[in-house]
């Protein structure tokens, strides 16, 4: 089991997306485990109708769905949903019914498919590219950060010989100064 | 009347056209007598537009129909309110209104910086006099509201019936002013790019112009989701729209800047991210403002489509090819002066914030634009609706909600062990409790299960702050509304910002409420006739008609019961306006009860022959919350935007010191 959801869940980005398909499977199961049990009486209000309706842009309108629009080809339309599902076609199906006659376009939530499956991939991209940039941005000025704390310790390896005893004395008094400063701030 | 106004855009346009070329010039040769004839020719520019505005406004009032503009969007039977509110109904007053905002906008912000920041007025005055040459231009050559027609006819068209509406006066001009108002803070940042000077001194002048354009742009938003709810009559108050996508776009990239640009002051970061972020924010106004007025991308609000496209799309294109060449001719002066010292610090939770609001901007954008260009490429022209926009979105929203409770209580620069266990304990325990609760009460969905306890924890997080800021001035003897008072007073900007995220928390419980609670059943209901809808029972009580000036009104009266007692009558109805019979408008009848805050909120949809009504019933939950937070984040935004008072005898430091002028965020 643990084996198999890992297995399926392996293209990077994906997982959401079938994660939200298999839950509306099920969602669509259990609807349909009712539609097989009582036939839909009124397509306008049925939700099961509204749930596939919901999704299909009504031809005649501009940015209302079959299942919101008071036209009367979406009332039709709502019918026509009512009867493909008592006779227990499964959602996909009356999709693809509506894609072969009215095209594409008809669907409000666009297939994964194909060309139009890269408008769902523009919300990744840009989520990855922004956490690449994050990380880099952080990375950079973390890496500013360590450094000047380098630098004093490589300086005496260079020069050895110029260790005099004074510039010893003025970096140790710098070295305690630091250390009392910080023991205040922090 | 027509003849003034259309001579008012005519000198308006020369006069802005001077005022842009005598700053610019002025501020390259550095001639003071140009820089100030500049000025001059932009309050003159100003002030001919306010003309020209009036004209316009005056000839509706008068009626006179011989004006194109006034004829197709106004009538004699309009009230005189609607008929101010035909002023922006279409495009060409649309137009107007917008450099009418722009030119007051103008004079006042570059009256204001003389006095406060002189060395950014040159190009500043010269960029903004640019943007309303551009517009002027599309007034007086291509789109004008002064156009006669031949022969004046006896009666004008009216205004499109779904605008007739208190919300047609206050939404579209809010709107408008909004996109026009990232202007002011878009000319400052090209003034600070030239001079070079992009350090405090800008981040100051910047700030309160930024500020306004967002609340006013954020109010503009709210006020149109208002709308929508109480016209449209599909039962919501968003609906992905490319219309309202494109409104959302700037916004969000202003908030994604009034967060960044506080890492700035505190720290000297980011700051080529921040110019960045205002550049798009200015861009996509402009590209808002085109898809609006161009009717581009097909949508409810295409009743204002023209041929304006190409020039919005040129004057687009050359403002991005020269804001870009300036930022990179100044990326050197650009570096950050700052440095990280922790993951978990106050500056990363900013740039996950900044993150977090650009993809979904992205996100937004893409879905919008992908009709265009699927069927550029691909020939089909594809539908993306709001399962879209709310599959992508809505992850980005639970995300940048619980962030808005993690971020503020977060140190700056790093966060010990042991302030965050004091600041998160309470919240996380609040959070959870109220996520069991919640199931324990039924609520079976995942996410909102999710989305609730993450909003409790936040609304905690806030709580705890007022409370632990109050508890401590009381302990100097305070009583505790003063102590309120008081601390909200010392630290504006912060505790307003509170108030802000608590209003975009009650936002949250709204949207989460309605798109995961909704109702919404079709009725048909004889007369006398009941059905039951949740827990509200609906009684027909019969179908009634009644005749206005210019419309016809058909209602039907119904009684509402909850839980076995009368709770209101209700008269949902549909109005025919003469000139507009093939577009009836809906009257929504919405009651708001309590304890859950649920709104009935009834469309009629058609009025039978019969007798009988049919009807469209939701029950949205939480959605009064939505305007709630929309006064709680105006409220804020006064609060955080109100002009502090000078100190007596400390001069503000002329000098960029980071760390010195900070002001607490």
């Amino acid at each position: 089991m643990r084996r198999a959801l890992s297995e399926r869940q392996a293209p990077r980005g994906a997982g959401i997306g079938l994660a939200a398909s298999t839950l509306a499977t099920l969602l669509l199961l259990l609807a349909l485990g009712t539609a097989l049990a009582q036939p839909i009486t009124d397509p306008d209000t049925d939700p099961r109708v509204r749930e596939v309706a919901k999704d299909l842009q009504c031809p005649v309108c501009q940015n209302l769905s079959v299942a919101d629009s008071p036209s009367g080809l979406a009332k039709d339309m709502r019918a026509l949903i009512a009867k493909q599902l008592d006779e227990g076609q499964t959602r996909e199906q009356i999709e693809q019914y509506f894609v072969e006659r009215y095209g594409e376009g008809i669907l409000l939530r666009p297939s994964h498919r194909g060309f139009t499956g890269l408008v769902w991939l523009g919300p990744w991209l840009a989520l990855g590219l922004g956490l690449v940039l994050v990380a880099l941005t952080l990375r950079r000025l973390a890496a500013r950060r360590a450094a000047p704390t380098i630098q004093p310790v490589a300086r005496p390896e260079a020069d050895p010989a110029a260790g005099s005893g004074e510039t010893d004395r003025y970096e140790r008094q710098l070295e305690a100064e630091l250390a009392r400063y910080r023991e205040r701030v922090g | 009347m027509g003849d003034l106004g259309h001579l008012s855009l005519l000198g308006a346009l020369l006069l802005a056209a001077l005022a842009a070329a005598t700053s610019l010039l002025g501020a390259w040769r550095e001639r003071d007598d140009l820089l100030e004839s500049g000025r001059r020719a932009l309050y003159g520019a100003c002030a001919l537009v306010v003309v020209a505005a009036l004209a316009l406004a005056a000839a509706f009032q008068l009626h006179d129909f011989s004006i194109r503009y006034v004829a197709e969007n106004s009538s004699r039977l309009m009230s005189p309110l609607d008929t101010l509110a035909s002023f922006w109904g279409g495009q060409a007053g649309s137009l107007l209104f917008w450099a009418l905002g722009l030119a007051l906008l103008s004079a006042l912000s570059v009256w204001r910086t003389q006095r406060r920041s002189p060395w950014l007025v040159p190009v500043m005055a010269g960029t903004l006099a640019l943007i309303l040459l551009f517009f002027l231009g599309i007034l007086t050559l291509i789109a004008s509201p002064f156009e006669r027609v031949p022969v004046a006819p006896p009666d004008g068209r009216g205004l499109n019936p779904i605008l007739l509406d208190t919300g047609m006066r206050i939404h579209p001009p809010l709107l408008l002013s909004g996109y026009m108002s990232y202007s002011v803070p878009f000319a400052i940042t090209v003034a600070a790019l030239v001079t070079g000077r992009l350090g405090n001194d800008w981040l100051r002048a910047l700030r309160p112009w930024l500020l306004a354009a967002w609340t006013i742009q954020g109010c503009g938003l709210l006020a149109g989701a208002w709308w929508a709810y109480h016209v449209l009559g599909w039962g919501g108050y968003w609906g992905w729209d490319p219309v309202e996508n494109v409104a959302l776009l700037p916004w969000l990239v202003a908030t994604a800047l009034l967060h960044s640009v506080m890492v700035q002051e505190r720290r000297g970061m980011l700051k080529v991210w921040n110019v960045g972020l205002l550049l798009a924010a200015f861009n996509l106004s402009i590209f808002g403002t085109f898809v609006v007025r161009s009717g581009v991308i097909s949508s409810v609000h295409s009743f204002a489509q023209s041929a304006i496209g190409p020039y919005f799309f040129g004057f687009l294109g050359a403002t991005l090819v020269v804001t870009l060449s300036l930022l990179f001719y100044r990326l050197p002066d650009l570096r950050s002066e700052g440095e990280f010292d922790a993951l978990v610090s106050r500056e990363s939770s900013f740039l996950f914030n900044n993150l977090l609001l650009v993809a979904m901007t992205a996100a937004t954008f893409w879905g919008t634009i992908f009709p265009l260009v699927s069927e550029a490429i691909q020939g089909t022209r594809v539908a993306v609706g709001p399962p879209y926009f709310q599959a992508v979105n809505g992850p980005i929203l639970l995300a940048l909600l619980l962030l808005m409770g993690i971020g503020p209580l977060l140190a700056w620069r790093r966060s010990s062990a042991a302030s965050l266990r004091r600041n998160f304990l309470a919240p996380i325990a609040v959070g959870l409790a109220s996520g069991l609760v919640l199931v324990a009460l039924g609520m079976r969905q995942l996410w909102a299960t999710v989305a609730f306890a993450a909003a409790a924890f936040v609304f905690m997080t806030i709580t705890q702050e007022f409370w632990r800021g109050v508890r401590a001035r009381m302990r100097a003897g305070e009583p505790a509304p003063v102590a309120l008072v008081g601390l909200v007073r010392r630290n504006r900007r912060r505790y307003g910002g509170y108030v802000v995220h608590l209003g975009m928390v009650f936002v949250a419980l709204g949207i989460i409420g309605s798109t995961f609670f909704q109702q919404d059943h079709g009725l048909r209901l004889a007369r006398g006739e009941s059905a039951t809808v949740g827990r509200y029972t609906l009684t027909n009580e019969g179908l009634f008609q009644e005749t206005q000036p210019g419309r016809q009104e058909v209602y039907a009266q119904m009684a509402v019961q909850a839980d076995g007692a009368l709770l209101d009558v209700i008269r949902p109805g549909k109005h025919t306006y003469v000139n507009w019979e093939q577009q009836p408008t809906s009257s929504i009848s919405i009651t708001t009860t309590w304890p859950w805050l649920e709104d009935l909120y009834v469309v009629l949809v058609s009025p039978n022959a019969d007798g009988s009504a049919s009807l469209q019933v939701f029950v949205n939950p939480l959605v009064s919350l939505i305007w709630l937070g929309g006064v709680l984040f105006l409220l804020g935004t006064v609060i955080a935007a109100w002009p502090e008072r000078p100190r007596l005898g400390t001069p503000r430091p002329l000098v960029s010191r980071p760390q010195a002028v900070a002001v607490e965020a």
